[in-house]
């Protein structure tokens, strides 16, 4: 209080003293007062958009189960020779193959053909080595070709069809098979990334490791026996680590390590151990099949899965008005993302999203440049040729005009994504669920890594996320906007339904529309409910006509 | 359904001396849709107080047994996030029963197996290793339910061998970071390994997921519906300045009537700011509304520094 009465004391003796300090402090301020307020320049009518759709049932989450068999070739299958060099090792456990391979033939052939959960084969075989069979490469789709060209000549050995002799000789290296079968599905693992799918195809690797012993290796003139924490733990962990890789973790649902031990007459007990400390490490099973027996490989099989689909998010969007940068909404008629008037301004075209045809838009031209086309006039012989583009097969039309495939299903073409570094096959390339387009059209971060869709940059208590799902420009305060009317938005449950599925009804009210043939889009995002993280896009668009009050898409349109 | 006297005095009774809501239970009533009106209870928590180092980030309550869903009152009899109704729609295809969260396989919870597809006969697929059978992360109701005899040990929750097929890390009871417990999240609709989902405000009325997820309100349901208005759950915490303890109130809880019981989890997220590690708190009760004949229920925090568990608490009430 003291030093507002001092001020009072000394000051108020004259009124014009303070009435020059205000003078002077508005005249200091007032260049940074002035209220970013607008009026909308354009004649909005507001339309009500209504969206019915069912989410996709459980079949297009699909899957791939990969299995690995790894299988123990050391000499104690064979009969004959008591081998003091694996003295753990029961003699002439498998000496025809028939417990190794005849069941595997039995259950590759009893698989049946499922669409949602296709099955691919490979095979290692260990010994004091491990290696990959004659014929083997990666993972083979084909369970016939799997069998005839690999399975059986592997099995068949030395010998004949009618009497096989497997090769089968040297001791038995865990580790090495586990490091071979850590490679086969690293490399396959690479492939696969590099082809993506849609609709989204997750894989599990199901390893089933078969052994008759013990793990022992020569070392020097003498036999080792390798120890879980020593040699085959840290192989494991390996495994199980690969799902965590960035590049590999939304196309691996789950690497598992089985285990099967066959023995002849009594087991031995440290193999049982180690096997069991195998599979609990590596989130699979073990199991055991005694004198005879051949393993059981369906007991390890995963089961085949149908994931349920979830609704993750909706946008509903007038293509052709626009939010502008300073918070005007504004009219765009080509529905390139830059107005009008903006492109009257910079010399576009502004019935054309791609004025000098380069294939590369004018917004994201605009954006990445700061003007649309590279000469005022926007002519084709002077254009910008994104040669750094021609990777991507661009095609050519009328006037040369260049086009390119849009991977994913967003509106930004392959060219346009890998200039804004966004990524191509990604409708969403910071995961943040909107849409690359639309948020790269509103000026939210849309790149990998980049977030902002729930700042709040005016302080207007609302973010931009919210903005964007009401209507709002998201380039203005909520508070300043003068006129204008925000979307009012409802979802409906429509009742008895399937149960694997469900329908909506959407319906937003009050969608800000300017002109007849303005194109509305609906952006349905769907995820699946578990198990994989890979949201989907379908998109749909329909053009008002003036004078309607009700644009409505119906569950046909969006299949 | 008529309204009578009789009916506006039991429902001036039941809502907990709400004026404003009593007014709004009536005009539902007068639409004649609803077949039975929920009761609902209320929780008051007192002398809570994060963990030393650690900051209060999320608390989550929810009735395992019962809730509301597109506009009507729902029972879940295995308490495992599906109802029974949807349930027995779906039993012929993975053999579900109804009275416990898990059916063929003991180790795997039929919610799980629900939004998996896994079949009935494909059931027997699902592996689980010894090592894996219980949570490494604490982070799961296990209780002996009573309404069976002998009393059955059950698990409310994912297991090890469930988050190992899922995906997920037994070792973290959150898995993207988004504050819900996985769970939590299945329960809700929500994908635990999506970070972004708990944000989203997916019917666009700008209650975000996760606030619905927290109030029981369905994901995919306005929050402005009647019935989401009447029968969402409401939280309010306070603290005490003295004391800095908190006393955290949650109101509007639907719950079994008469002599059913309810089971009530609560989930408390606390998060150390300097290492950006998240904690868990759990604690349940079985509530019988009948036989303790209350609508408030008052009870001080179970986590206290000196309590050794502060998983998986079972709370009491006098």
């Amino acid at each position: 209080m003291k030093p507002i009465t001092f001020f009072k004391k000394s000051i108020s003796l004259s009124a014009t003293v303070i009435f020059g300090f205000s003078l002077l402090l508005n005249a200091c301020r007032k260049p940074n007062l002035e209220p970013l307020s607008r009026v909308s320049p354009v004649n909005l009518q507001y339309i009500d958009v209504v969206a019915k759709f069912c989410t996709d049932d459980r079949s297009v989450a699909r899957q791939k189960v990969k299995y690995l068999f790894v299988l123990d070739h050391s000499r104690s299958n064979q009969p004959g020779i008591p081998d003091p060099a694996t003295p753990n090792d029961v003699n002439n456990t498998d000496p025809d193959g028939a417990r190794r391979y005849g069941p595997m033939v039995a259950f590759i052939n009893g698989l049946i053909p499922d669409p949602n959960n296709l099955t691919y084969f490979s095979l290692i075989n260990f010994d004091t080595t491990a290696y990959v069979p004659r014929n083997m490469n990666g993972f083979m789709q084909d369970p016939d070709a799997f069998l005839n060209q690999v399975v059986r000549p592997d099995w068949i050995g030395s010998g004949t069809a009618a009497l096989p002799a497997p090769n089968d000789r040297g001791f038995t290296n865990y580790q090495g098979a586990l490091e071979l079968a850590l490679t086969t599905i690293r490399s396959d693992a690479q492939l696969e990334a590099l082809l993506p799918s849609d609709p989204p195809v997750t894989i599990q690797y199901h390893i089933i490791f078969v052994t008759d012993g013990a793990p022992t290796v020569p070392s020097g003139t003498g036999v080792v026996t390798q120890t879980f924490l020593g040699e085959i733990s840290p192989v494991i962990s390996n495994l199980m680590n690969i799902k965590n890789d960035p590049i590999y973790k939304n196309i691996i649902s789950g690497v598992a390590l089985n285990t099967a031990y066959y023995f002849q007459t009594a087991p031995d007990a440290a193999a049982q151990t180690l096997l069991q400390q195998m599979a609990d490490s590596g989130g699979g099973q073990y199991l055991e099949f005694a004198a005879g027996q051949g393993v059981l490989y369906q007991s390890f099989a995963p089961p085949a899965r149908n994931i349920k689909m979830n609704l993750a998010d909706i946008w509903i969007e007038n293509q052709n008005v626009i939010g502008w940068e300073d918070g005007r909404i504004l009219a765009d008629f080509d529905a390139d993302g830059l107005p009008d008037e903006i492109e009257a301004k910079l010399g576009s075209n502004v019935t054309d999203s791609d004025s000098d045809g380069n294939g590369v838009n004018d917004l994201v031209e605009y954006r990445t440049k700061g003007v649309p086309c590279k000469d005022a006039a926007c002519s084709v012989a002077e254009r910008d040729p994104y040669a750094i583009c021609d990777g991507f097969a661009p095609t050519f039309g009328a006037n040369n005009k260049v086009q390119f495939r849009r991977s994913s299903q967003d509106g930004l073409n392959d060219c346009e994504k890998f200039v804004l570094g966004a990524e191509r096959n990604n409708f969403d390339s910071n995961g943040d669920l909107i849409p690359d387009r639309l948020a790269f059209v509103n000026n939210i971060p849309f790149i990998a890594g980049t977030s902002g869709s729930y700042l709040d940059p005016y302080g207007d208590s609302m973010n931009q996320y919210t903005k964007l799902k009401l209507g709002y420009p998201v380039g203005i305060s909520q508070r300043s906007l003068v006129g204008f009317i925000p979307r009012e938005n409802s979802l409906l449950r429509e009742k008895d339904e399937q149960a694997d599925i469900d329908c909506y009804r959407y319906s937003a009210k009050k969608v800000a529309v300017l002109r007849g043939g303005d194109v509305i889009r609906v952006y349905l995002i769907q995820n699946q409910s578990i198990i994989s993280n890979k949201p989907v896009l379908k998109t749909v668009s329909k053009s008002w006509r003036a004078g309607e009050f009700t644009v409505t898409f119906e569950r046909g349109d969006f299949n | 359904m008529k309204t009578t006297w009789k009916h506006t005095f039991a429902l001036v009774l039941l809502a907990s001396g709400c004026i404003q809501q009593t007014e709004r239970t009536l005009e539902e009533l007068d639409q004649g849709e609803q077949p039975e009106i929920p009761k609902v209870i209320s929780l008051r928590m007192s002398k809570y107080r994060p963990q030393p180092g650690r900051q209060f980030k999320e608390i989550f309550v929810s009735n395992f047994s019962a809730g509301v869903a597109r506009g009507l009152p729902f029972e879940s009899e295995g308490r495992d996030g599906l109802s029974n109704e949807l349930k027995s729609k779906v039993a012929p295809l993975y053999g579900f029963a109804l009275d416990g969260p898990h059916t063929a396989n003991p180790l795997f919870s039929d919610l799980m197996i629900y939004l998996s597809g896994i079949r009935y006969a494909q059931q027997t697929f699902l592996h689980c290793s010894s090592s894996l059978v219980e949570s490494a992360s604490k982070d799961i109701i296990k209780y002996m339910d009573n309404r069976v005899q002998p009393p059955r040990l059950t698990y409310l929750g994912l297991r090890d061998c469930e988050k190992s097929y899922l995906g997920l890390r037994p070792d973290q009871f959150d898995f993207d970071k988004d504050l819900i417990p996985d769970y939590l999240e299945l329960r809700c609709g929500l994908n635990p390994r999506n970070g972004s989902d708990a944000a989203l405000s997916l019917t666009g009325d700008g209650l975000n997921n996760l606030e619905k997820c927290k109030r029981h309100i369905p994901i995919d349901e306005s929050g402005n519906s009647q019935s989401n208005k009447l029968y969402g759950y409401r939280y309010k915490i306070e603290v005490d300045v003295n004391s800095n303890d908190r006393v955290i109130r949650v109101d509007n809880i639907p719950v079994l009537k008469n002599d059913r019981q309810n089971l009530i989890a609560i989930y408390i997220v606390e998060i150390d700011p300097a290492t950006t590690r998240t904690y868990l708190m759990t604690a349940w009760s079985l509530i019988t509304p009948k036989a303790i004949g209350l609508n408030a229920y008052e009870f001080d925090y179970w986590a206290t520094q000196n309590v050794a568990t502060h998983q998986n608490q079972e709370v009491q009430f006098p």
